[in-house]
């Protein structure tokens, strides 16, 4: 799970972002080396979606700078579709197509973004899939499958870009329970075969378990970072105390 | 009553009216479809510059909201007169060949692609922003997203509303008769002033009411399977 | 006997200007008014401004003739209302809006099944006026095949469906519609009344090709009414009178700069 860090893969630095007048995030400061797995861990509304949005560019930040892959998100002139490219994101509302079948899924943008042909395109999909075992779900489209199959399938989806990155935005959240642990296995594949990737969740043993580092967002500042060890059974913040508290009474840890 | 009857529902008339009729509702059929092609194409092409974002694209924009504004807002009649009798006076060479059918098919497409710009822009709103959301976070650029994503859930979504322009603009063809085409309605009107009798108008009611009656069930059809299959599950 | 006499003179004075009053009332819609339909325009027939139903400020030979008929039913020219009526719907069955109707609507066998018709006031034949760019028949078969205007509902295009056979035709609801498509050169020639298209040709010059011809159709046009209306009598006689004396004849002087016979006739 964690590794030598090669650098640091993404870089956050002093981020700011604010809607209106209301600042959701405040001078938020991350380092993710490569192939680490970093989890944002805090309530609803802290802020752990926008950073991961502000990660691939789909808000502006306001304040502050991102560099992933020596490649800086907010500057000028950023080649914004070369940039997804390489990051990966798995929201938590799956976000399927449904006018096409799983595989269709899978091959849109390798085949439109990426100029791959179609059998390429197909085979990678349908390696995909295999890994998953859902490739006999290939011609099916995504209203005949189950929640926990269809963000199986938004993951391989990202997956099938070979991101550099993977943005996991609470990919559990809205799955019935009983379907929880598939994904989260999925998930656990892709950090042990050293993807780099920043995991926003609520599921915390998971977290304790995957993670290199976990970072608490609180109002949208940064209040703790550090290994999980630390964090779960050592918080030195009172904010990040009264939360785990809360976490642990309502059963989830 | 009986009278009423005979005026406008006569069997003898019925046969005497229908070759000619039939032979202006030629004409209908062959503005529909030409008209329907353009505004299919043409309006889904307005839909699309309507949405472009950026600054940069603002002038088109603008231009798009002033078409789909002018043209709404103006009675085909009034289109209509103004291509087939306004065009030919400008002097412009070319148009002195160009039949009034063809240039009652354009004011037909001028008015309803204005019409039908609305109706896929409806179409494309309606598209939840997490699906264009998605599409970009995978690398596919703004067009790629609108080609593959956006566009073909909003026109399955507005063919309902697009067969219904359709069967307006079928209808509306008739307007075109007050312009020297002279199509089913005007045939009508000419057997009416020959003969004393309203039966022709009936026929040419008839032929109408037989072309929209497949374009109705068609819908239905499209509706019922769309509703089969795209149950999206998450939003 | 003294106070009888003047009793009675008074009494015949009273009488007679009462049973004249009582005798000169015609039956129109409204009694002591009258209501006249137009639809202008038509160079020398009539033209006005159209306000809503109504034209104001009308002239020309038919609104003259109307306003001598009106004198000859006793009713003064301040009493006449002018309403715009479409000449398509003149012919249609049904309940008029006016009294009687000035449109130069030719008599036929046909209309007279549906509507009443006085007794003609003009006579004429249809003319065929061409576009600038149109190359001139020289007979009615080289007419025939020519792409022709003319307007629905009319004895013009009545002869050029049933009895030309003419191939193309184009047909508007309006004349000046039909007029407007001869400029911009929708068709090559249009058919209608003679008075009417070389009037228009005298007004609008540069518009329009040559007068190319009239068709001999020996028409004669009469004022509108409804079927069995009281008043056509009335105005037969009004017109048969104004016929005698001449009127007619100095009217269509007045409003007419055309002569009809140098026009060569198509056969």
């Amino acid at each position: 799970m964690s590794s030598n860090g090669n650098g640091r893969f993404v870089a956050v630095e002093r981020v700011t972002k604010r809607f209106g007048e209301l600042e959701v995030l405040r001078e938020v400061t991350l380092e993710v080396p490569e192939h680490d797995v970093v989890c944002l861990i805090g309530a609803s509304g802290s802020g752990k979606s926008t950073l991961l949005r502000c990660i691939n560019l789909l808000e502006k930040v306001d304040e502050g700078e991102i560099v992933v892959d020596g490649q800086s998100l907010t500057g000028a002139k950023v080649d914004v579709n070369a940039l997804r490219r390489k990051i990966g994101i798995v929201f938590q509302a799956y976000n399927l197509f449904p006018h096409m079948t799983v595989l269709q899924n899978v091959t849109l943008a390798p085949r439109k973004a990426r100029g791959l042909s179609r059998e390429e395109a197909e085979a990678r999909a349908r390696l995909l899939l295999r890994r998953i075992g859902l490739e006999e779900k290939a011609n099916e489209y995504p209203d005949r499958l189950s929640g926990g199959q269809q963000q199986r399938v938004a993951i391989v989806r990202a997956l099938a870009m070979e991101p550099k990155l993977m943005l996991l935005d609470e990919i559990t959240s809205a799955l019935d329970p009983q379907l929880v642990a598939e994904v989260l296995n999925l998930v656990r594949e892709l950090a042990s075969s050293g993807m780099t990737m920043i995991i926003a969740t609520h599921e915390m043993q998971f977290a304790r378990e995957v993670s290199d580092t976990i970072c608490f967002l609180d109002g949208g500042v940064i209040r703790e970072q550090g290994p999980p060890d630390q964090i779960f059974s050592e918080p030195k913040e009172p904010r990040t105390r009264e939360f785990l508290a809360r976490v642990l009474a309502a059963g989830r840890m | 009553m009986h009278r009423v009857l005979h005026a406008f529902v006569d069997p003898f008339y019925f046969r005497q009216s229908l070759p000619d009729i039939w032979s202006g509702f030629v004409l209908n059929v062959h503005m529909m479809v030409i008209a329907e092609a353009l505004v299919l194409v043409l309006a889904l092409l307005i839909a699309v510059v309507r949405g472009l974002p950026g600054r940069g694209a603002r002038p088109l924009r603008g231009l798009a909201i002033v078409y789909t504004d002018f043209f709404r807002g103006t009675p085909l009649t009034i289109v209509a007169f103004v291509c087939i009798l306004g065009l030919p006076g400008t002097g412009i060479g070319f148009l002195k060949n160009v039949s009034s059918t063809a240039l009652g098919i354009v004011a037909l497409t001028i008015v309803y692609t204005a019409y039908v710009t609305e109706v896929y822009r409806a179409g494309i709103e309606s598209v939840h922003g997490s699906q264009r959301m998605a599409a970009r976070s995978l690398g596919l650029s703004y067009g790629q997203a609108l080609r593959y994503v956006v566009l073909p859930q909003a026109i399955r979504r507005v063919i309902p509303p697009l067969l219904n322009d359709f069967i307006g603009l079928q209808k509306d063809t008739a307007i075109i008769g007050a312009i020297g085409v002279t199509e089913a309605a005007a045939q009508g009107t000419n057997f009416a002033n020959d003969y004393f009798n309203y039966t022709g108008y009936f026929v040419a009611a008839v032929f109408f009411v037989y072309l929209t009656i497949p374009l109705a069930r068609f819908t239905d059809h499209i509706i019922r399977q769309r509703e089969l299959r795209e149950r999206a599950a998450g939003t | 006997m003294k106070r009888l006499l003047p009793a009675l003179a008074v009494a015949a004075l009273v009488a007679v200007p009462a049973a004249g009053a009582q005798r000169q009332a015609p039956p129109t819609m409204h009694p002591g008014a009258l209501t006249i339909a137009l639809n202008p325009p038509a160079v020398g027939f009539q033209v006005g401004t159209l306000r809503g139903n109504d034209v104001t400020n009308p002239s020309g030979f038919e609104v003259d003739l109307g306003k001598d008929i009106a004198a000859k039913l006793g009713i003064p020219a301040a009493k006449i209302s002018w309403i715009n009526v479409p000449f398509e719907t003149l012919f249609r069955p049904g309940a008029k809006p006016f009294d009687f109707a000035f449109e130069e609507a030719t008599i036929t066998a046909a209309r007279q099944k549906v509507v009443d018709f006085s007794t003609s006031y003009f006579d004429a034949n249809q003319g065929v006026l061409l576009s600038k760019s149109a190359t001139a028949p020289h007979s009615l078969a080289d007419l025939a095949k020519m792409s022709l205007c003319a307007q629905s509902a009319t004895t013009g295009l009545d002869y050029v469906q049933h009895k030309l056979h003419a191939k193309q035709v184009h047909i508007y609801t309006t004349t000046a519609a039909a007029f407007s498509a001869l400029q911009v050169g929708r068709c090559d020639a249009f058919v209608m009344d003679v008075p009417i298209v070389a009037s228009q040709k005298n007004t609008k010059p540069s518009a329009y090709g040559a007068v190319a011809g009239q068709i001999v159709t020996n028409e004669q046009y009469g004022a509108v009414l409804s079927k069995g209306s009281k008043l056509t009598p009335l105005v037969n006689q009004a017109i048969q009178a104004l016929t005698k004396d001449g009127t007619i004849a100095k009217l269509q002087q007045k409003w007419f700069h055309i002569d009809v016979k140098a026009i060569p006739v198509l056969k």
